[in-house]
């Protein structure tokens, strides 16, 4: 698994390349939390999944992990351009209707920028 | 024609062996008429199997089990079972159960993912002696002829 950072702030952009399982979802989750440690003034995450080939519920635990973190924060995370089978997992274990989902990031930017606003 | 075929494989509980669990077992079940999403469903349950293994079984690690057998006559049928001769599950309805976990930051995922990726799942386990799953999946045929 691949992990690269783009900082527009106040948005903290993830981009995941590979497989998160086990083996790589604690990696994922003490990358987030570097980075939200780095960058207090961040409120926004948006994690582009698009590139995401497998996730399990170890994956999905790092996930709701940020979740619950950026919540307390009074912070958001997004989902961005999830594709099977990824989208299929959010949607059965419900982590799609607790997380809002983007199908593009223009829509993730255009959306949240005008939260901001 | 009809045509059976199997395999056993023996490997440590330690979490790179995860992906290595899924990816066999996704070249095994390609044998039969499985759709990619199908296919897809069969390697986060056997994921989610193999982690329960690596996270629970053994107080360090241990050997996995992992036998696949596939039936191509008139019904198809994968068949996977993957067990342990680890600790055991004390209460395996409590383990089944969406959201029980015995470890912080887990989501307690990992039966109720077995369950809705598998036509059946079996488990068995006794204190002490392991525990052993059983999973197994039919093509869905629904499609075929479009």
């Amino acid at each position: 698994m691949e992990i690269k950072w783009k900082v527009k702030d106040p948005i903290l952009i993830m981009k995941v390349i590979g497989e998160i399982d086990l083996t790589t979802a604690s990696r994922l989750k003490s990358e987030i939390d570097e980075m939200l440690n780095a960058h207090p003034q961040s409120n926004i995450l948006l994690v582009l999944l698009d590139m995401v080939s497998f996730i399990d519920s170890s994956g999905l635990g790092a996930i709701l992990g940020a979740y619950k973190r950026l919540e307390e924060d009074s912070s958001k995370i997004f989902l961005v351009a999830p594709k099977n089978p990824v989208r299929h997992v959010l949607d059965i274990s419900g982590v799609s209707k607790l997380v809002t989902i983007f199908d593009t990031m223009e829509e993730a930017l255009s959306k949240t920028r005008e939260g901001l606003l | 024609m009809k045509k059976e075929n199997y395999v056993k494989l023996e490997f440590e509980s330690i979490s790179e062996n995860i992906s290595f669990a899924r990816v066999v077992a996704a070249s095994f079940v390609s044998q039969l008429d499985f759709t990619l999403p199908d296919i897809e469903e069969i390697k986060v349950a056997v994921s989610e199997a193999v982690t329960n293994v690596v996270l629970h079984a053994y107080e360090d690690n241990g050997p996995v089990f992992m036998e696949m057998k596939l039936v191509d006559e008139d019904k198809k049928l994968i068949d996977i079972i993957i067990y342990d001769k680890g600790r055991g599950i004390p209460d395996i309805n409590k383990a089944r159960e969406a959201s029980y976990t015995t470890i912080e930051g887990r989501m307690g995922f990992g039966f109720v993912f077995m369950e809705s990726f598998s036509d059946t799942l079996e488990v068995s386990s006794t204190p002490g002696e392991g525990t052993l799953i059983h999973m197994t999946k039919t093509p869905d045929l629904a499609g075929e002829g479009d």
